[in-house]
């Protein structure tokens, strides 16, 4: 763990810079039925998307937010800006890309990530993907990649085949409304047996407080084929708070694989509620590999449903909440749901945790077997470290089993951390603090390996950052 | 002056048992705030379309059921048959040493200021929820069971509580054990049901352990298919306290099982061990909850349940650890075999951690029957089936142990062995 | 030369008291050997040096070249030049091996003069084939999964990469093989010489025919109860401590006696 490895931070969440943009349009305050017909006609979508987005408004309005996990009153629906375009067309080289917005992905590090170690990169920055851009290698393999937005106009017969069937609007409110809504977000196809272990990334920026995100992704990995998608998150510091409701349906069919890794790392001024969920086929993978370290409140319940025989799913997953800069705790509740529908699928959930200065950890999942899942097999493990007095942490997994053919191993264990680990470290010559750090970082090491190394690295960092300070 | 107009069936039975009047006080702060209360709610457990609440008048009804045939006279310490004590043993040394056995009726009469300070004081407060105010409200069976400081009492106390499902009459019973400071008590009870007729079962126990004390408390549930049960079993414990919780769940109708123990003192420590076999197309809910208050608490749940037929067994375990309870220790472990693929099972281990100073931790797990210890009693010559009870047996082995009796414990083995050769038939 | 000195050191855990008033001296150069049957509070005396917070010093002093370091925290005692090879190593998974001695090496040195990663691979690589240790044993997580043997010949890596002034081994040879004594003790002897000291703890006689002692105390009951060289070890050997401590004519209960 060299100094050039693990450079220390200042004491500040680095990416909470802002500019000043002036949208080309927005549909400003607020949202009624004209606001979301507006929305669908400023992308000129046909008419089976409109009337899609029209249905889901009304279940929106129907439905009640969740009845469980963190407190949502302070979210003001009334005052978020639920659609803002910043620029009149999709660039494909950074050059196109507005000047100002430009600079805030140069100082976010995304095109020198895509020169060095991408199959294809996109940029979505409030409402609408501003870029997208994939290299040509990737491109002659038949390789679909494009906003969700474009994906509409130029792959009708794909989008309509799949999208909103795995998350229904009336799944919850969250997901309704970004049915209503939805804007930008990405959408892949990878055509049948064609592999590609170099990743694709997406970064999403809320650059505006008051912001409303609700970006809408769909990936489609054909038979025998696989894809490695990674999305990373960030936003400015805002008295306002921003919503970030996004909705993404990934479909693995037979054979096929697919990771999707996600680093989170929104300001704490943002509620990010989203839903992701996975459908994996017969002999097909998928796994979540999911990091989350920002937000004001996060709840995201990532599930994988398992409809074909020997279908694989995991989910490893590392959450920290920390202060809020307004003086209170982050509260970050999320987990996994692994739903065994076939025979001899297997699921693995690996949470790890870490809480201090007043945040809240949860860890809350769901694995079920049901009546047809005879052989099938699931492996939960949780682990939290909770720093200091002034933390808590909930564990609530819920595991339901209606197959007398099942195995199912589900472990979980609450800590502070170990007094006979920081006491051996330091008996040789290390300081508590930098103990401390050693301890948390192979704590989370399980899921910082499985990072590709840039995104390790970074982890690493931003880690370390907000370690800063707890001891002493 | 009690206004009881608004509850004529609360004046006629008052006045037919005579009950001292601050106890029937307490009967009407219950039926007044009924309205207000929420019905209790548990994770997962979906019971609320049950007749599970006591809708029948509250009414002084005799039992005709005579002393069960098996029960040993000279082993037992007191057996109900509803509302009536058939039998009392309470030793004459015991009476020395200043223990109080008795039913109901007499604590009331005769041992109200332990009743005034416990009874739904600690443990549990009348209003907590519907089921709670509806079980004061319509009490009509129940005993006291008092150990005095430094009383140690090393022969078990043995009850039994039978319900009487031959008439239509709900089973509303209470147990108060309060172990004294530094005493020590092993108390088995078995309740069970005689006749068929559908029925509501509203039973709570609460024991006190005071400072220093330490309680056995096992307990064989065999209520009727038709009874459907609430059944609510709580500790609270003082500073160093210990209760050790063995709990059988044979019944075989649809149950409600609530239990909890509130370590509130410093070094208090419970040990909860539930057992549960689910047949037929029952649904046995058991939300069994440690909240460590106190300091150096330690409250650890371990679960086994086997699941046969078209039942379904939800285990709930909950570990909470309070704020301030530094040192606290919470672990739990839920064990599910599912015998049957048109049963149910679900085991949600659940920790609600508010101080960091702490260890939690759980773990659940559900599978068949372990392949190796069947091929190992198989390759003895065992049959397949009789290999299986085998290793059920073993797997139920915590809470069998723990049973104080041997007739009792050998009684729950052949009752285990009923259930399973019932359910072998359905495979 | 540097010394390590301990003054009528009286020590408690949980309220009970372990060390009742041990006096030691001890300099580079030297090594010294503490002897004693269980429950006499050799551990307690290992810990104490180091700074255990679970240990309690209600009197006394313990002097690194004169200066009281009751009052340093264990990381500073460490980078003050002392070094405890434990009886039980902790395990701290996803932290490898190599990283953590790395670590532990340039929490020593200064923020900008860090050991370069050529020399540190250069003298780990070395270390690791003195001791005979395999080279994936650098990329495995600290000591989890370590078999009580690899445990031990890790706490001596440790004690060769670091080079402190002071080492106390806590019963290093328990639980070893006589290869892996061997291997030990090369590593210790190794590290002999006038810039190093080092206090040996053990029950038994055997590790030191093998790193011969200048010095061996004795303890029993908390404390110091006879002093001598190598000789004495021997005549443990012989005798045990039951006859020990009837030729001192002490009044102690032995814990490994039969009662």
């Amino acid at each position: 763990m060299s100094e050039q490895e693990m450079p220390t931070l200042g004491g500040e969440y680095q990416y909470g810079f802002k500019d000043d943009i002036t949208p080309v349009f927005t549909t400003g305050e607020g949202l009624t039925e004209d606001i979301v017909r507006e929305i669908s006609a400023a992308k000129n979508e046909p008419q089976w998307m409109l009337d899609f987005r029209l249905k889901a408004y009304k279940i929106y309005q129907r439905l009640s937010m969740p009845n469980f996990g963190p407190d949502l009153s302070t979210l003001d629906f009334e005052h978020i800006n639920y659609f803002r375009r910043d620029t009149d067309k999709v660039a494909r080289n950074w050059e196109d890309v507005p000047e100002d917005i430009k600079k805030t992905f140069d100082r976010l590090g995304v095109p020198e990530a895509e020169r060095k170690y991408l199959a294809g990169s996109s940029a979505q920055y409030e409402s609408e993907v501003v870029y997208h851009n994939m290299k040509d290698d990737f491109t002659k393999l038949g390789i679909v990649f494009m906003s969700t937005d474009d994906a509409v106009q130029q792959y009708p017969d794909l989008v309509k085949q799949y999208f909103g069937k795995l998350i229904l609007p009336q799944d919850n409110k969250m997901a309704a409304l970004n049915s209503a809504v939805w804007s930008g977000g990405t959408f892949i196809y990878v055509p049948k047996g064609v592999k590609t272990d170099v990743p694709i990334q997406s970064y999403f920026r809320i650059n505006e407080g008051n912001s409303g995100q609700f970006e809408r992704t769909l990936i489609i990995v054909d038979e025998g084929a696989s894809v490695n998608y990674v999305e990373g998150c960030t936003a400015p510091n805002y008295s306002q708070d921003s919503l970030h409701a996004a909705v993404v349906e990934v479909n693995v069919l037979k054979d096929a694989y697919c990771r999707y890794t996600t680093i989170q790392n929104w300001s704490d001024n943002v509620y990010s509620l989203e839903t992701k969920r996975a459908q994996a086929f017969e002999n097909a993978t998928m796994e979540w590999v999911d990091g989350n370290l920002g937000s004001k409140i996060t709840m995201k319940y990532p599930s994988v449903y398992l409809n074909g025989e020997h279908a694989r799913g995991t989910m490893l997953s590392i959450a920290f909440a920390g202060a809020a800069s307004d003086g209170t705790g982050i509260d970050s509740d999320t987990g996994a749901r692994m739903i065994h529908n076939a025979k001899n699928t297997s699921s693995s959930i690996v949470s790890k945790s870490l809480c201090k200065d007043g945040g809240q950890v949860d860890y809350r999942g769901q694995v079920r077997f049901g009546r047809d899942s005879d052989g099938s097999f699931a492996h939960v493990e949780c682990d939290t470290i909770i720093m200091d007095d002034k933390s808590a942490s909930d564990t609530i997994p819920f595991n339901e089993i209606l197959n007398g053919n099942v195995s199912m191993e589900h472990e979980a264990k609450v800590s502070k951390i170990s007094e006979e680990q920081l006491y051996y470290l330091m008996s040789r010559g290390i300081s508590e603090e930098k103990a401390t750090e050693m301890i948390i970082m192979g704590f989370v090491e399980p899921f910082t390996k499985e990072l590709p190394m840039e995104y390790a690295v970074e982890l690493n960092r931003l880690i370390e950052y907000q370690m800063e300070g707890s001891v002493g | 002056m009690l206004d009881l107009k608004k509850y004529p069936d609360v004046a006629a039975y008052v006045q037919a048992v005579a009950e001292p009047k601050w106890f029937t006080e307490k009967r009407i702060e219950a039926l007044d705030e009924l309205k207000n209360l929420k019905m209790p709610s548990f994770q997962k457990i979906r019971y609320r379309n049950w007749p599970i609440r006591v809708k029948k008048d509250l009414n002084n009804v005799k039992s005709e059921i005579p002393l069960p045939e098996d029960i040993d006279e000279n082993a037992v310490t007191m057996v109900q048959t509803g509302q009536q004590t058939l039998l009392t043993n309470v030793s004459e040394k015991l009476q020395k040493q200043g223990v109080i056995i008795c039913d109901w009726k007499t604590a009331l009469d005769e041992h109200p200021e332990l009743v005034k300070k416990y009874f739904m004081q600690k443990a549990i407060k009348i209003t907590e929820n519907k089921l709670t105010a509806e079980h004061v409200a319509k009490l009509t069976s129940g005993i006291l069971v008092y150990i005095p400081k430094n009383v140690i009492l090393k022969d078990p106390l043995t009850m039994y509580f039978i319900q009487d499902a031959l008439q239509k009459i709900d089973y509303v019973h209470h147990v108060l054990l309060v172990a004294d400071i530094n005493s020590e008590v092993s108390y088995l009870e078995n309740i069970l049901t005689v006749g068929t007729e559908k029925t509501t079962a509203n039973i709570i126990v609460e024991v006190i352990a005071l400072e220093g004390s330490h309680v056995k408390f096992a307990s064989v549930d065999r209520l009727g298919k038709n009874t459907t049960v609430y059944l609510n079993r709580r500790g609270y414990l003082k500073r160093d306290a210990k209760i050790d919780w063995s709990l059988g769940m044979m019944s075989d109708g649809n149950i409600v099982g609530d239990y909890d123990s509130e370590l509130v003192g410093a070094g208090s420590h419970a040990e909860t061990k539930v057992v549960a076999i689910s047949t037929g197309e029952q649904v046995q809910g058991i939300d069994t909850r440690v909240t460590n208050y106190g300091r150096n608490s330690i409250g650890h749940i371990l679960q086994h349940g086997v699941i046969l037929q078209r039942s379904n067994l939800v285990f709930n375990g909950i570990g909470h650890v309070e704020k301030g309870a530094i040192g606290a220790d919470a672990q739990q472990e839920s064990r599910v075999l599912m015998l049957s693929r048109y049963a149910r099972g679900d085991a949600n281990p659940i920790l609600l951690i508010d101080d960091n100073n702490v260890t939690a931790g759980h773990a659940a797990s559900v599978g068949r029957v372990d392949e190796q210890q069947l091929y190992y009693l198989m390759s003895r010559g065992l049959p397949k089936k009789m290999a299986e009870r085998l290793v059920i047996r073993g797997f139920l082995g915590p809470v069998l142990a723990a049973i104080p009796s041997r007739s009792i414990q050998i009684e729950l083995e052949n009752m285990i062995e009923r259930k399973l050769v019932d359910g072998q038939k359905d495979e | 030369m540097s010394t390590l000195e301990v003054k009528d050191l009286h020590v408690s855990i949980e309220g009970k008291n372990i060390l009742k008033g041990v006096n030691l001296k001890l300099a580079t150069g030297e090594i010294h050997a503490i002897m004693g049957p269980n429950g006499t509070g050799k551990s307690t005396l290992s810990e104490a040096i180091m700074g255990n917070p679970a240990y309690k010093v209600d009197q006394g002093e313990i002097l690194l070249d004169g200066e009281n370091i009751l009052d340093l925290p264990v990381d500073e005692r460490a980078r003050a030049g002392l070094f405890l090879a434990m009886q039980y190593p902790a395990e701290i998974p996803g932290v490898t091996n190599a990283e953590f001695i790395r670590g532990a090496i340039n929490a020593r040195r200064a923020e900008d003069n860090p050991i370069s990663v050529r020399n540190f691979l250069k003298k780990l690589d070395k270390t690791m084939s003195f001791l005979d240790m395999t080279e994936e044993m650098a990329d495995r997580y600290l000591n989890e999964g370590f078999s009580g043997g690899e445990k031990k010949r890790n706490e001596i890596l440790q004690l060769m990469m670091i080079e402190p002034k002071f080492a106390i081994l806590d019963e290093i040879d328990s639980g070893l093989d006589i290869d892996a004594l061997k291997v030990v003790s090369k590593g210790v002897n190794e590290m002999r010489g006038q810039d190093f000291g080092s206090l040996i703890i053990t029950h038994y006689q055997r590790l030191l025919n093998y790193i011969v002692p200048d010095v061996v105390h004795v303890m029993m009951d908390g404390r110091i109860v006879a002093q001598g060289g190598p000789e004495l070890a021997k005549q443990l050997e012989d005798e045990g401590y039951a006859g020990l401590r009837d030729e001192l004519g002490l009044d102690i209960k032995l814990t490994d006696e039969d009662a």
